[in-house]
């Protein structure tokens, strides 16, 4: 199978300092990933390249076969490539669901326009993915008055409206409670599933990571140490090494 | 030889003045977080009273006294306006502090006019440096001299209290980190009062320091703000040593500019100011501005809708009345009216931009101006008839503002802010320097409508329709898609990318709109007036149509034109008295401390308050 995207030996150095080092990994279409490592592993220097943020000091990101290195973040968008932030990114001075519309009016590229009123543009499709993620009751309040939770689940709307191929999540159940956590990445997996949509996310908890990823990569100061199903990753030392320190017992990784 | 060395020299004793301005003004806004506007002013204080000092003081030890005394005695006032006005509107979002500062500029210039006269004052030569020394046939001033070593000395002292002392280390934690500075519970009260003082007292020291070359005159707090605005942004906000790099370089550029180059000092300084920005965003020595420091701060504004129907219709009546002023008003409020809807328009199309871009321009009279320009130099020079001047006004407005935007929106925050000030600043000394095509400042003058629009109540209905007009698209933008997508590249940029909106894109087309809207203001103002002169593309004019913004208030829709109307409506009155800048200067800091959401803010806050 073709891979959907393509990494190949990326590199970002910051003076001394190899935030990510010679990282090579391909994903196929539909799968879903999870991204472990450590604080400072060097897990949102990767998203923030893969999405043309940062650029690369070495190395290619090549998306449904064609190079996407060096492009804007606008332009990566349009081909197909959704993120979400680990400070959730939001528009504060629109309701939920004008945050939604505009997703969707850049969606359409109608974002030059001057023509009508944009509330009333776009209501439709807005609504519907808002239903997506459970906020459809929320849609009449202004952003800015949401709960942390509701706020994830909004801008997995801003950020389904293009209606992406492969969606980055950069810790998408970060300061959420035990029970949303799960409520929330269900509705992603679900979407990912109907939609065929795959899945890139960085993660700190584990029983996400393992409830929900059919595959783990394991980054430790810059470099992919693993890559394997969610039970091998559990099981490798390296990787237990890298989370507790070596001479500790694995137990404490499985209980996680 | 000679000649290269004595110019270099010039040059280096012309950097000690800009440096010491400069650098006062980076190390406040290092540790405050404030443009201060007012720099120019504490310039200006300092060659004022080092001056009356001289003439009190006798003797070579008067002289050096007097200036020493004159950078303390700044300082001290410098301390008591941060008391008295700053620390008042600290809390309030950061640009608002800057209409303060502005009015503190008004308030000091009256002073000055009060106490010192309208004359130029002459600066008294320095005892025993009267005369010139000859270094390799050329001669070179030995004031000159003394002011090329004493420069490296300040440095050096500054350096030293900045490295050494525990205010220096509280300064510069507080130039890092303000919040954490604070939370180790460090006094930040008499930390921003002392730094305040200090920065004024560089000022002041440089005014004075100045005196012999320059003297004293009521101009000069405008003519440094925009040199020290070029040195800040080359040489990296909060950096001294750029800020000594950059100063040096611009004033040598100088010296050279006019032995060389006498007609293009200016675009001289500019263009080494564009390519080093190209280079290096953040200038030579200076770091990445923190995003969204001079953008939208405190709380984000309630998301906007269209306004329904019993406020359409109410609008449309208070319209018919105001379009119906001719068949009861007088002339004179005819004039007046006028003159108020030019000046909504002006001020609306800035606020369009600061309100939904987020983008703070400091020269947004370039475009007034240039507009205004374009209309008449099209009359003038092409025999156009007033018609199409004012259709070609706002074009070449955009375009202007296409070409300005292009390298501005290449910074953020306050190196945007004082990029788009300095490129007002060029098309200003452009047209003065370009008499035989522009004027100079002699102006135009004899720029009439045409006949079927030169009576006052003609012209009125056509400032009327195309005022109103501009108003309703400007507001209507707010509502379209293009009005989301920039507000939420404002809100945030990142997100909005990752979103596919072209944010750099967007506020490029925000800043040419923007511009086209007040190109028509500027192109209608010249039709009322019959003539145009520089002063509607200086600074003051810019600053008008930012102070409107702040007191009208930049989170609501309707702030630009009320403001404006406010504005102008209290100008016109406030002109008939002698020391109208001090009124009008006392008003903005008056209205800048009780309202600081601006009239529209506090109205609706008002009425929220008596519903609930």
């Amino acid at each position: 199978m073709t891979a959907l995207l393509q990494v190949t030996h990326l590199a970002r150095h910051y003076g001394a300092l190899r935030a990510v080092e010679d990282v090579s990994f391909d994903l196929a279409p539909g799968e879903i990933r999870a991204l472990i490592g450590p604080n400072g592993a060097g897990k949102s220097t990767l998203f923030k390249m893969l999405m043309g943020e940062t650029r690369p000091t070495a190395g290619t990101v090549s998306f449904e076969g064609r190079r996407i290195t060096g492009l804007r973040p606008a332009q990566i968008c349009r081909r197909g490539v959704g993120r979400t932030f680990q400070i959730t990114g939001t528009w504060p001075s629109m309701t939920v669901l004008e945050n939604v519309q505009t997703a969707c009016l850049a969606a359409r590229r109608r974002t030059f326009s001057l023509m009508g009123y944009a509330r009333r543009q776009e209501v439709a499709p807005a609504r519907a993915l808002l239903g997506i993620v459970g906020m459809a009751e929320q849609a009449e309040r202004p952003a800015a008055v949401l709960a942390y939770g509701d706020l994830k689940r909004l801008e997995l709307a801003i950020a389904l409206a293009n209606d992406p191929k492969l969606l980055l999540m950069d810790e998408p159940t970060a300061g959420m409670a035990a029970t949303e956590r799960a409520d929330l990445m269900n509705t992603v997996t679900g979407i990912a599933r109907d939609r065929g949509m795959t899945i890139l996310f960085t993660e700190h908890d584990m029983d996400v990571v393992f409830a929900h990823a059919e595959s783990v990569m394991v980054l430790d100061r810059g470099r992919l140490i693993a890559h394997d199903t969610p039970d091998a990753v559990r099981a490798d030392p390296r990787v237990q090494a890298v989370y507790l320190g070596t001479g500790l017992d694995a137990a404490a990784l499985d209980d996680a | 030889m000679g000649f290269f060395l004595a110019q270099i020299l010039t040059g280096l004793a012309n950097a000690g003045a800009l440096f010491m301005v400069a650098s006062g003004l980076s190390l406040i806004f290092g540790v405050t977080r404030i443009v201060n506007f007012a720099h120019g002013s504490f310039y200006m204080l300092g060659a004022y009273i080092g001056y009356t000092l001289m003439q009190v003081l006798p003797g070579a030890v008067g002289f050096w006294g007097a200036m020493l005394l004159a950078g303390v005695a700044v300082g001290v006032i410098g301390a008591f306006v941060e008391m008295v006005i700053l620390r008042r509107v600290y809390a309030a979002p950061e640009l608002f502090q800057l209409v303060a500062t502005f009015g503190v500029i008004l308030i000091v210039q009256d002073l000055a006019l009060m106490i010192w006269g309208p004359e130029d004052l002459l600066g008294p030569r320095a005892p025993g440096l009267r005369g010139v020394v000859r270094i390799m046939g050329e001669p070179v001033p030995k004031y000159d001299l003394v002011l090329i070593g004493v420069t490296p000395l300040v440095a050096l002292g500054l350096w030293a209290l900045i490295t050494k002392t525990r205010f220096g280390i509280l300064v510069r934690a507080a130039t890092q980190d303000r919040e954490m500075v604070a939370a180790l519970g460090v006094n930040q009260r008499w930390l921003f009062t002392g730094t305040f003082g200090l920065g004024c007292a560089l000022a002041g020291l440089g005014g004075a320091l100045q005196l012999p070359q320059g003297g004293a005159d009521l101009l000069m707090d405008f003519t440094i703000l925009t040199s020290v605005f070029v040195v800040v942004v080359i040489g990296g906000m909060g950096s001294l040593p750029g800020a000594y790099l950059a100063a040096v370089l611009i004033s040598v550029l100088g010296v050279f500019g006019v032995a060389y180059l006498p007609q293009s000092t200016l675009a001289l300084t500019f263009v080494v100011m564009v390519a080093v920005l190209m280079w290096r965003p953040f200038g030579l020595l200076g770091r990445e501005e923190v995003a969204g420091e001079a953008g939208q701060v405190g709380p984000p504004e309630d998301p906007i809708r269209p306004a329904g129907w019993s406020v359409r219709a109410g609008v449309a009546l208070a319209l018919l009345a105001l379009g119906a002023l001719p068949l009861y008003g007088s002339d004179f409020a005819l004039v007046l009216a006028t003159d108020i809807l030019i000046f909504c328009l002006f001020a609306a199309s800035l606020h369009f931009l600061l309100g939904q871009a987020g983008l703070v321009s400091f020269g947004h009279a370039a475009f007034y101006g240039g507009g205004a320009y374009a209309a008449a130099l099209l009359v003038r020079h092409a025999g156009a008839p007033m018609e199409l001047a004012l259709l070609l006004a706002p074009l070449i407005a955009g375009l202007l503002a296409l070409a300005i935007g292009w390298v501005s929106l290449r910074a953020t925050g306050v190196y945007f802010a004082m990029l788009t000030l300095a490129f007002a600043q060029l098309l200003w000394s452009l047209v003065w320097q370009w008499a035989e095509f522009t004027g100079g400042s002699d102006g135009m003058v004899g720029i009439w409508p045409a006949d079927w629009a030169g009576g006052n109540a003609a012209f009125f209905w056509l400032a009327f329709v195309l005022c109103v007009a501009g108003i309703l698209v400007l507001r209507h933008a707010a509502h379209a898609p293009l009005g989301y997508a920039l507000r939420a590249a404002r809100d945030n940029p990142a997100r909005a990318a990752a979103s596919g909106l072209a944010v750099a894109r967007l506020q490029w087309v925000a800043f040419a709109f923007a511009g086209a809207m007040a190109g028509l203001a500027g192109g209608l103002f010249v039709f009322a007036k019959g003539s145009v002169f520089p002063n509607e593309l200086e600074i003051a004019r810019s600053f008008d149509a930012l102070i409107v913004v702040f007191l009208g208030g930049v989170k609501t829709l309707s702030g630009g034109w009320v403001g404006g109307a406010v504005f102008e409506a209290g100008t016109d009155w406030l002109t008939r008295f002698e020391y109208w800048r001090l009124a009008l200067g006392l008003t903005v800091l008056f209205i800048v401390t009780l309202a600081p959401q601006g009239i529209v803010g506090a109205a609706r806050r008002l009425w929220q308050r008596g519903r609930s």
